[in-house]
């Protein structure tokens, strides 16, 4: 048998993938920082949450990824991409770059994507859900009602948030993300 | 003496269980449509056997039809066909045989004989103008072929007999008649297994004459010419025997080296013919009446013996890699005494060989070593310790003990001594014939690779050709005339002797099934319609050859034959040939298709009725 | 349900399955200290791109194939699990991934052997221990899968070798594997599955577990079937697949049944595929056994088979017979796609004989003399099995 006609193969890159997804998850992580500035109920949940909270969202396994965390004055931030140096208390790591674009091209939502196994995590339970709620009012904020409600299991009713409170807080995040 | 003039038509119908036998006249109509040989022989059984029965058993038959040329003298006509359902295969098997049995049957004013029942001891039938006789055959019983046909020929001009193997009921035990063979599928075992040791025939009791005299003789000169004519018929095989074919046949990587892994070998010239002819000081020893004079006997250690055939020499021999003619002949004398196939027995070697290598069956056995064969074939002869196991063939022992991937073997019957990897068209001959991966079905590689008009690695044009082919050789058997005969009659015609060889080349890659039409095939038929006096054309005889191929299909089918069957072994469709370095494999898929579409077959291998009503084929059993 | 006095379960495959699961694998094979496979599959699964979609799956993980043998043929030789092992040794791989039918995992599985034991000869292990450290191994069925991939058995050059850990680790069902193919080579395999799902709950001796699992088998395939064959929705293709996969675990966890000892013995002497052979004896050894046995065939059957509705309909003692019914209705209904007697098969009667013959004794205690015969009978002529023990 000649060994030479079966070569070894090395993995392809899906680059324009990951730059999508860096993309997002950029946005996603300042637009948390700048929710907890403006929303009542991120700024609740986050008060909740420990004062060494920090939390790394990332692909595996080399993939893209976000930090937030509170900083010494207990202020939520955004704190880039790099884990190194940094206290990490909860990871949630999305299994490989597929399941993050399925993620965030919003054809599975968040909790599908859990049920199907395709985020794991280590640290605090409660901690993560508080999380994925804190995610599903920022989608809200950023995106219109027809793609966020792919993206969250309930898309909040106007008992829970109303127009006024949407469109405002909207306009404050969006400003808050894009401006430094 | 009394005169037959054209065909007897008379068929003895013997019940070996009731010790009774009654006359057939085959009506006019059947002699039409199936001409005789081997095509009368499988209408015979069609007609009489239900499908589905043991081979084994009571309720299988033999039919033996000597074919309407025998006894007139006509070219290479000594020849006869006999039919049965195989316990190698458990489908048809037909086979062809020279040696003195058929004349004497003709000549005792029979023109087939078929055998029915389960005698409860041993017997053996002699045959005369009057009918049968029941001979007790203890005497006999144990005997070795050659032995059984001296003490039973004193009185008779001929017989076929079995030996131990048959006795024993070695699967693919065989019948001898002379120094003759009906060699495939067993049907030694099935006279074994109705207690029938042998059947003799008194012979010279009629005289045949053809009908249409002058015709007769005027294509009798023709054909003569043109075989004496041919480099084939009267150089090659005349001169060296068919191991003539053993060179030939390693120049085009064709040669079976070492269990169908090589395709070539260094030594293969030692066993050839050439070699052989002057190294025994052949002399001719063949059927009769007989013009191309194939069968050669020689000095071998001291003994005159028969000359091993070319299956032998490539299946006991090459396929073995023992490259020492002397120990072939051996292997071959052994078989001959004890009355079992050649091919089979070497291919079922061959895997034991392989098998003991590869640590999945215990025996001696080594390739590239004759030490230990001999025993082997003679305990498989008496069915005694490793030889049980072989005695039932390689399809048997690789589903037994593994190795299924390389036992060669198609149907159960082990392949002849052609590599198809070498002739692709061979390749699908072997995966479509009738018997099992036979080599005398089609012979394709003589196109592809011995004349050189086919490319031999090229699927193109290869179904229509392998479907010619077996058209006229099943034509062939149903006259009957040695197929050897296809040579001369064909490449000495006009039209293929003189046309430019690109421009046979050219058509026969493209369209091989258009030029075929124009192939002048019209000596045969010619013969036949001399000695019966009915008009017989070409296109019709070729319709005969395609009928019987056609039934033969139609009685394996209702045993359960369907695509499934018609492959290759995974050694020849996986696997490439040492001497091929671009490692070609054999498109069978392709080729099947197409095989199918031109026989009038449905996807799954099954003849269509249409094909069927056609070919004037009666329906008689569901398939 | 059925508690016998002692029994005993195991499975050790995962399955994972659905859209994109392919890509979990890199992850997988991490999660058990691999990192460089072994890719081991036949031509066809080459040629339908399988393989490709497998590699572009890998897309982004960093790993390195090993390398892709695609030599594998439907006999299983010991040839081509040892050149296997030779490039897996001279790639310096960890783990296997097989994607194909049985005879790729059969391959694999025996691979699996040889490079975890460091030898070449497979002729050693006569009988497996069930406590060997194999490598990671993971299977992918395809459209040609046949159930025993998840099983613990591999068979080569017709030797068995059979060991609880040999099934594989992971069973990754992807519907990107699972091509179309025709009506029939869709039907076979899932009847095959199922018979062997059904004869596992109707041994004497099943267990709750294995219960669960057969039941689990046979409702996914007899759901999805009819479904998968016309056409085909994604969900039903997965469906089947599961079920098939499922079968597996199903069929290592029960002991030979009487029906698949028949279809293999007349699979081997016909020539026919065991699929074929399993399917048609299906609704008759089924039968059989109800008619002959007293507690073998329970009502419960009937849930899967036929459905809740049905189920409920019926009063409980009629509930086995209907169950028996309702396996009849769904492989008569194949008819127009796949022989469903051995009479369209053309096989001859002494076959039958001597296949009941080869089978009869190691059954003979459980359904009484001339048992194997009759069920062969009654498949040959598509009647029901008339009459009790003989």
């Amino acid at each position: 048998m000649n060994i030479n006609k079966y070569p070894e193969i090395k993995s392809g890159g899906k680059l324009i993938k990951k730059i999508y997804v860096a993309v997002m998850l950029w946005i996603v992580g300042r637009a948390i920082q700048a929710a907890s500035r403006v929303d009542r109920e991120v700024k609740e949940e986050f008060g909740r949450l420990s004062d060494d909270f920090m939390m790394h969202l990332h692909v595996l396994p080399s993939g893209p990824g976000m930090i937030v965390g509170k900083d010494k004055n207990g202020k939520v931030k955004y704190m880039g991409w790099n884990p190194k140096g940094k206290k990490i208390t909860l990871d949630m790591k999305v299994k490989n770059i597929e399941g993050a674009m399925l993620m965030f091209t919003f054809q599975e939502s968040t909790c599908v994507a859990s049920a199907n196994n395709r985020l794991a995590v280590s640290g605090n339970v409660p901690d993560t859900m508080a999380f994925i709620r804190i995610l599903n009012i920022v989608e809200t904020y950023l995106l219109p009602k027809i793609i966020t409600s792919f993206a969250v299991k309930r898309y909040p009713k106007w008992s829970q948030m109303s127009p006024m409170r949407k469109y405002a807080g909207r306009v404050l995040v969006y400003v808050r993300t894009f401006t430094f | 003496m009394q005169e037959i003039t054209g065909t007897s038509n008379r068929i003895l119908e013997v019940n070996l269980t009731k010790k009774s036998f009654s006359v057939y006249e085959v009506p006019k109509e059947d002699l039409k449509l199936y001409l005789g040989g081997k095509g009368l022989a499988l209408k015979m059984l069609y007609d009489r056997m239900e499908p589905g029965i043991d081979p084994l058993g009571e309720d299988n038959m033999i039919a033996i039809h000597t074919g309407v040329l025998l006894g007139t003298g006509a070219p290479c006509s000594g020849r006869f066909a006999a039919v049965t359902k195989s316990p190698l295969t458990g489908i048809m098997t037909s086979c062809s045989c020279g040696g003195a049995f058929g004349m004497a049957l003709k000549t005792s004013g029979w023109d087939g004989l078929i055998v029915k029942g389960k005698s409860n001891t041993p017997v053996y039938l002699y045959v005369d103008s009057k009918g049968v006789e029941f001979r007790d055959a203890k005497k006999l019983w144990g005997m070795d072929t050659q032995k059984t046909q001296e003490e039973i020929s004193k009185d008779s001009g001929g017989a076929l007999a079995i030996g131990p193997a048959g006795e024993n009921l070695v699967l693919y035990a065989n019948v001898a008649s002379g120094h003759r063979f009906l060699g495939r599928g067993g049907m030694g075992a099935v006279m074994g297994s109705k207690n029938l040791k042998a059947i003799s025939a008194k012979g010279k009791e009629f005289k045949i004459l053809p009908v249409n005299q002058k015709k007769f003789e005027k294509a009798k000169k023709k054909a003569t010419d043109y075989i004496n004519g041919n480099d084939i018929s009267a150089g090659s095989y005349r001169n060296f025997g068919t191991n003539a074919n053993v060179n030939l046949n390693n120049a085009g990587g064709l040669l079976p080296v070492r269990n169908f892994t090589g395709g070539t070998h260094g030594e293969a010239h030692k066993i050839s013919g050439e070699e052989m002819a002057e190294k025994f000081k052949t002399s001719y020893s063949t059927c009769k009446p007989c013009t191309i004079l194939c069968g050669h006997k020689g000095n071998i250690n001291g003994q005159m013996r028969q000359i091993p055939e070319y299956e032998t020499v490539g299946l006991m021999g090459s396929n073995l890699e023992i490259f020492d003619p002397v120990k072939i002949s051996d292997f071959n004398e052994i078989c001959t005494l004890m009355g079992m196939d050649t091919i089979t027995a070497g291919g079922t070697i061959a895997w034991a060989m392989e098998a003991t290598e590869r640590g999945l069956f215990k025996s001696d056995l080594k390739f590239g070593s004759a030490d230990g064969v001999c025993e082997v074939l003679k305990d498989i002869a008496h069915m005694k310790g490793i030889g049980k196991d072989l005695a039932m063939g390689s399809r048997y022992c690789s589903k037994k003990y593994g190795g299924e991937d390389f036992a060669i073997q198609v149907k159960g019957l082990e392949m002849a001594a052609y590599d198809p990897r070498g002739a692709f068209g061979q390749g699908l001959s072997y995966a479509v014939a009738n018997r099992g991966a036979c080599h005398l079905s089609a012979t394709a590689f003589g196109l592809e690779v011995y004349l050189g008009l086919m490319d031999a690695y090229s699927y193109r044009s290869k179904a229509s050709m392998v479907k010619y082919q077996e058209d006229i050789y099943s034509a062939i058997n149903s006259l009957q005339t040695c197929v050897f005969t296809v040579f001369p009659y064909e490449l000495e015609t006009l039209l293929m002797k003189y046309s430019p060889r690109p421009v046979l080349k050219f058509m026969m890659n493209l369209m091989a099934g258009v030029a075929m039409r124009f192939v002048d095939v019209s000596l045969w038929p010619e013969l036949w319609s001399a000695v019966i006096g009915n008009r017989l054309g070409m296109t019709a005889f070729l319709r005969v050859g395609a009928r019987v191929q056609v039934l033969e299909r139609v009685m394996n089918c209702a045993e359960g034959i369907s695509r499934k069957d018609d492959t290759l072994p995974d050694r020849l469709l996986n696997e490439f040939r040492k001497c091929d370095s671009k490692e070609r494999a054999i498109p069978l898929e392709k080729m099947l298709n197409r095989y199918y579409f031109v026989r009038g077959f449905d996807k799954n291998g099954i003849p269509k009725e249409r094909t069927v009503r056609r070919l004037k084929i009666k329906k008689r059993m569901a398939v | 349900m059925q508690i016998p006095d002692y029994f005993k379960f195991f499975n050790k495959t995962r399955i994972v399955s659905g859209k994109k699961s392919l890509e979990n694998i890199p992850y997988e094979l991490q999660s058990m200290d691999a990192v460089k496979p072994l890719v081991i599959t036949d031509k066809r699964s080459v040629d339908e791109g399988l393989v490709k979609i497998l590699i572009d799956a890998y897309g982004d993980s960093g790993l390195v194939i090993g390398a892709v043998f695609d030599g594998v043929t439907a006999y299983t030789s010991a040839k081509t699990v040892l050149d296997a092992a030779r490039l897996f040794r001279a790639r310096g791989c960890d783990s296997i991934i097989s994607i194909g039918g049985e005879s790729c995992a059969f391959a694999a599985k025996a691979l699996n052997l040889l490079v975890s034991h460091k030898t070449e000869d497979l002729l050693q292990f006569d009988s497996l221990p069930d406590n060997m450290h194999l490598c990671p191994f993971i299977v992918i069925p395809t459209s040609d899968s046949s159930g025993r991939e998840t099983s613990t058995r591999s068979v080569i050059d017709g030797r068995i070798y059979e060991s609880d850990e040999l099934m594989p680790d992971i069973a990754v069902i992807d519907p990107r594997m699972l091509k179309k193919r025709g009506k029939a080579e869709t039907i076979l395999p899932a009847l095959r599955a199922m018979a062997e799902a059904v004869e596992a709950c109707t041994e004497d001796a099943a267990n709750p577990m294995n219960d669960s699992f057969a039941f689990a088998s046979i409702q996914l395939i007899c759901e999805n079937l009819a479904a998968a064959v016309n056409g085909g929705s994604v969900k039903s293709v997965l469906g089947l697949a599961n079920g098939i996969a499922i079968s597996g675990i199903v069929w290592s966890n029960a002991p030979e049944g009487i029906g698949s000892a028949l279809a293999e013995e007349l699979a081997v002497r016909t020539g026919n595929s065991r699929e074929l052979c399993a399917a048609v004896l299906l609704p008759h050894t089924l039968d059989y056994k109800l008619k002959n046995t007293k507690k073998s065939v329970r009502g419960e059957l009937l849930l899967p088979v036929a459905g809740i509705d049905r189920y409920c309909a019926a009063a409980e003692t009629e509930r086995g017979l209907l169950g028996v019914e309702a396996v009849f209705e769904i492989v008569k209904g194949m008819n127009k796609y796949i022989p469903v007697t051995l009479k369209e098969l053309n096989i001859p009667r002494y076959i039958l004989e001597s296949t009941a013959e080869a089978v009869e004794d190691s059954f003979a205690k459980q359904y009484g003399k001339g048992g194997a015969l009759m069920i062969l009978e009654s498949a040959y002529n598509g009647e029901r099995v008339s009459g009790g023990k003989k």
